[in-house]
């Protein structure tokens, strides 16, 4: 199993195998709620908007995002994967169309398979707990 | 002006650099202040305010066009600022 020690200072290898998912701003669980929403140019698509690209770093989605927020939040692809997994979730990490590495993050019924149209609250508050924060080293305004 | 509370990282997806707001006649939508396209206004979530333009979006969606020499950062919860990690 692959074991991080954070964003910065992460070898090579272990870089390239690590997938990272990156928000703008404070990953709160009413902004995550707030965020879960029909994406306007994907019929049936639901989900919270982040920058995710297999093998690239926090810094470089950060980049990709082109944010204004002084802050980032980030997460291991498996991590946020466990935490949903403990409430009977499981999500989808979806290619969609937008800027830089736009990926939409939508959550399942792990037994239905059914894409959720709303975020729960429990799923929410554990996303949030997933996700660290961190300065964002590429604002853009 | 109206405060609405939002997600700033919808404006990386399609249409870019446009937040989204709410769908035309969604739940979401009708617990909004009534809006009228061109309208300003000033869109705010944790740490972060900008004043923006409300946009009909091919008559089906609340959009808003933010005003990009209006960002503001504003000043974050004990809570979340603690949560903040340090990097050098």
């Amino acid at each position: 199993m692959v074991r991080s020690h954070g964003p910065a200072g992460i070898g090579e290898e272990e870089r390239t195998r690590v997938s990272w998912v990156v928000r703008a701003g404070i990953a709160r669980a009413d902004t995550l709620i707030n965020g879960y929403r029909l994406h306007s140019g994907v019929t049936g698509l639901y989900g919270f908007s982040v920058q995710y690209a297999a093998g690239k770093s926090v810094e470089e989605l950060a980049q990709a995002g082109q944010f204004s927020h002084a802050q980032i939040s980030y997460a291991q692809e498996q991590d946020l994967a466990a935490s949903l997994a403990h409430l009977g979730y499981t999500m989808r990490l979806v290619p969609s169309p937008g800027k830089g590495y736009h990926h939409t993050f939508a959550v399942l019924y792990d037994a239905t398979g059914l894409m959720l149209h709303t975020l729960p609250q429990d799923a929410a508050d554990t996303l949030s707990r997933t996700f660290k924060q961190r300065e964002n080293p590429h604002q853009v305004r | 002006m109206k405060r609405l509370a939002v997600d700033f990282n919808t404006l990386d997806s399609e249409p870019i650099d446009l937040v989204k707001i709410a769908e035309v006649g969604s739940e979401r939508a009708c617990e909004l202040p009534s809006l009228v396209d061109g309208e300003r206004v000033v869109l705010w979530e944790p740490g972060l305010e900008v004043e923006a333009i409300i946009v009909l979006y091919k008559g089906r969606y609340w959009m808003a066009r933010p005003d990009r020499s209006t960002w503001r950062d504003l000043p974050l919860s004990s809570e979340d600022n603690s949560s903040l990690e340090r990097v050098p």
